[in-house]
């Protein structure tokens, strides 16, 4: 070790062990020294808002110190391990503090309380709030958030700082360091879910858009914003997931210049592509709209309908392609999900499974933002569901027959039961609810078969992915996606859902009039 | 093997053409002609594996690994991996399970004359190269791993705890420098299990061996004619399928299978467009015909 990392060295671990503790105790024995103190009535109480910003520029420098403090330090080492070493008992410490001394403490204030409540039920009575009991919580204002909305925050952070770390190991140490996949399993939950489940679901955007500017069918016009803004979100999604599983993601602009017209993936790279531009500007009016920017407006408008159309093409031809990806493998796939018609089911269940998304978002905006669901247009568009799904199952049927494959259905196992599950649960099911005018009038029932669509086809694309393949049916290792890999597809989803409670909450996304007051 | 002036001249002239015509932004190294490049053999170099010469002395995974410069295994592997590219197996072929009988083979990339891994690879950093193997460019290559995927024999190997993986498989960069006339494997088989040359002479070479010896063949050259053709030609003495080949394979190639459906993107899109395009002029022709705004139809919301 030379003298010079050696006195960084030193440097860095007085910082950290003796500088920042003390900075920390002090800190907080004087903040506590000023929350506790009398004062007068009209002294100016302490706001977190106050607090937040410097609290977040020191946060934010802090890390950007210690991203700058590592990447220097493997520089110099080419050891970047041994940094993390370097912290281990810090680690430990935090880690037993929190098993022995905080979780207990927290249990047995829950135990007693808990247990008071039960005893002496008066005292329940005349219990106060929290803020009375201990008048120096009045002094901070909190952002008003209710008991289940302070709960979902909280998870949300917890699954957020590991999908960072998760992120960071990713990233630094390669895809053996977070998932399960490997040489045999090549291909895991983020392409079979993140990537592949991910465009059908955001299938929604071509078909609501496509219905109201190519067929001119006026009365979908409120769902058009909220079914391209899923849409976008979901492709956007799709393309940061497809960055975590791309070994050498630094080049993952190569598809633009190096072609290989022989790969369905460079067609679905280069539809994705041109097919997030898409939307992006069909979805641009919401923010011009927003700012007031009227001659882009006015340019926007005047190309919707070739916008609208291209749109189309696109999701035509990567909602199919996706399926010709598994054409070139027949020996690996249980014939019950193989067939040469794959790109074509695809495509079919694409259209449903739009229909499906659209359904449910609808369902589910209308309860989180508490607008009055469009019901007439839920009805069409369940009918619309009714005709795709029938036409999927007839042809898969068909297929099936036609390739001889029937006998596959009755072979017990694995197989064949995700493939009842996945037909059974995910395409009769609502196909028999939506068939009957009783089923599409009732605003529930749509939505449990909505519900059923998604995760039929959801499960299509695992099932044609990973799970029809002869290893599940075997008896040999199979891959089950790691918990590294579940944090980050969760992440990505619910970084998703926050980002379209967010646009609808700032962004004209819902027909003005009944805005949302969430 | 014989072969003229005239020829090789000839076999130049055409790979200068083939080089010209296919020229990709970054040309991987196996590319590179001159004078320090081996004389090629005519259509397309292979290897003939005769299992029945093969001792299992692993001199070829020994010699791959030191040619190309991969580290040393402590105990020799039995699987192809990212740092071993050609390996001997022992596999047990008999059909009695009491009584195991051990046979070597030599396994590496099969370099397939219509390779599934050079159809998938959307960026096309995995090439047949004119001298018959696959190559493979990890400049241009992504990692989406589409190549493991779709390889039928399982030969594509990944780092997979590396921040910077790349494909690892046999591209005879033993031959890369020009030092060799044969690859490091070939070179290193003492018992003559092992011949290079072109890869119709060595199914000429492998049909006599069958002819001589029928009793000792079987008669049936694997990758003659599986998926289409393999540049690695394996004789042996017992059952393909006993012997733990994959005999479940078509002799079509495979990329045909996606082809099939690729070919028809064109008119699928001519046919959507046009029709989208019709029923958009259609639905419109109302509003066309009333005329009164510039265009009635905005991305506006709703009344």
């Amino acid at each position: 070790m030379s003298p010079t990392l050696e006195f960084l060295t030193v440097a860095f671990m007085f910082v950290v062990r003796i500088a920042v503790p003390l900075a920390l105790v002090f800190g907080v024995l004087y903040l506590l020294k000023r929350w506790l103190e009398p004062r007068e009535e009209n002294a100016s109480r302490f706001k977190l808002s106050l607090v937040l910003p410097p609290a977040l520029v020191s946060l934010v420098s802090f890390v950007a110190m210690v991203v700058v403090g590592v990447v220097a330090y493997t520089m110099v080492t080419n050891q970047f391990v041994n940094l993390l070493m370097l912290f281990r008992d810090i680690v430990v410490v935090l880690y037993l503090f929190a098993l022995r001394i905080v979780l207990p403490v927290v249990l047995l204030l829950a135990v007693g309380t808990w247990l008071e409540r039960r005893l002496n039920p008066d005292a329940v009575r005349e219990s106060k709030p929290l803020g009375e009991r201990y008048p120096v919580l009045q002094r901070i204002h909190w952002p008003r958030v209710s008991g289940r909305g302070a709960l979902a925050i909280f998870l949300l952070a917890l699954l957020w700082a590991a999908g960072i770390g998760m992120t960071i190991a990713r990233f630094f140490f390669g895809l053996g360091y977070v998932t399960n996949m490997s040489d045999d399993f090549p291909w895991g939950i983020w392409i079979g879910f993140d990537v592949i489940s991910g465009v059908a679901l955001a299938a929604g955007g071509f078909i609501i858009a496509g219905t109201v500017y190519v067929f001119n069918v006026e009365r979908f016009h409120p769902i058009v914003r909220p079914a391209v803004l899923t849409a976008l979100l979901g492709y956007l999604l799709v393309i940061i997931g497809l960055l975590f599983d791309l070994g050498r993601w630094y080049n993952v602009w190569h598809p633009i210049f190096m072609w290989n017209l022989h790969s369905p993936l460079l067609e679905v790279a280069w539809c994705v592509m041109l097919y997030t531009t898409v939307l992006a500007l069909e979805f641009s009016p919401i923010i011009f709209e927003k700012f007031n920017l009227q001659w882009p407006l006015k340019v926007i408008r005047a190309i919707t309908i070739p916008l609208v159309i291209l749109g189309m093409c696109l999701s035509t031809l990567h909602q199919s392609s996706l399926g010709s990806l598994f054409l070139i493998f027949p020996e690996k796939i249980n014939p019950l999900w193989y067939s040469p018609l794959l790109p074509v089911f695809f495509f079919i269940s694409a259209v449903a499974v739009g229909l499906g998304m659209v359904m449910v978002e609808s369902n589910l905006s209308a309860r989180a933002f508490h607008r009055e669901l469009e019901d007439h247009l839920m009805r069409d568009l369940s009918l619309a569901a009714a005709i795709t799904l029938f036409i999927y199952f007839a042809l898969k049927v068909y297929d099936l027959i036609v390739r001889g494959a029937t006998a596959y259905l009755t072979v017990p196992g694995f197989h064949s039961m995700m493939y009842w599950i996945e037909m059974g649960l995910g395409v009769i099911a609502p196909l028999l609810i939506l068939a009957t005018r009783r089923g599409r009038a009732s605003p529930r029932a749509v939505f449990a078969s909505a519900v059923l669509i998604v995760g039929g086809v959801v499960l299509n694309r695992l099932n044609t992915a990973l799970l029809g393949w002869w290893a599940y049916a075997g008896t040999g290792p199979i891959y089950v996606p790691s918990l590294g890999e579940l944090t980050i597809t969760f992440t990505l989803v619910s970084a998703g859902v926050v980002a379209f409670g967010l646009a609808a909450k700032f962004l004209p996304v819902f027909p003005r009039g009944e805005h949302a007051h969430a | 093997m014989k072969l003229s002036r005239r020829d090789f001249l000839k076999v130049c002239g055409v790979s200068a053409a083939v080089l010209g015509i296919g020229a990709r932004p970054f040309p991987s190294a196996p590319f590179t002609t001159g004078a320090a490049a081996p004389i090629l053999p005519k259509g397309g170099s292979a290897v003939l594996i005769d299992t029945t010469r093969c001792v299992g002395c692993r001199s070829c995974q020994f010699a791959c690994k030191q040619a190309n410069g991969l580290a040393p295994d402590d105990v020799p592997a039995s699987t192809l991996s990212a740092t071993t590219l050609s390996v001997v197996q022992f596999r047990n072929v008999s059909t009695d399970p009491t009584k195991p009988v051990v046979k070597p083979v030599k396994f590496a990339c099969m370099h397939c004359e219509n390779p599934a891994c050079v159809s998938v690879c959307p960026v096309g950093a995995l090439v047949k190269a004119e001298d018959g193997h696959v190559a493979y460019d990890e400049n241009i290559c992504i990692g989406c791993r589409y190549c493991i995927t779709a390889c039928p024999f399982g030969v594509p190997k990944y780092n997979w705890n590396s921040a910077n993986p790349k494909i690892n498989k046999c591209q005879q960069g033993c031959m890369a420098d020009g030092k060799r006339d044969r690859p490091a494997c070939v070179q290193a088989c003492p018992a003559q299990a092992l011949q290079f040359g072109s890869r119709s002479e060595l199914l000429t070479i492998a049909k006599d061996r069958i002819a001589k010896e029928p009793g000792k063949y079987v008669n049936h050259i694997y990758g003659e004619n599986e998926i289409g053709g393999t540049a690695r030609l394996y004789l042996s003495s017992i059952p393909f399928e006993q012997f733990g080949f994959r005999t479940d394979l078509p002799n079509e190639p495979l990329p045909e299978l996606t082809w099939n459906a690729q070919s028809k993107i064109p008119a699928v899109l001519g046919t959507v467009a046009v029709l989208l395009s019709g029923i958009a002029w259609w639905t419109h022709r109302t509003e066309r015909k009333a005329a009164t705004e510039t265009l009635p139809v905005s991305l506006a919301p709703g009344k």
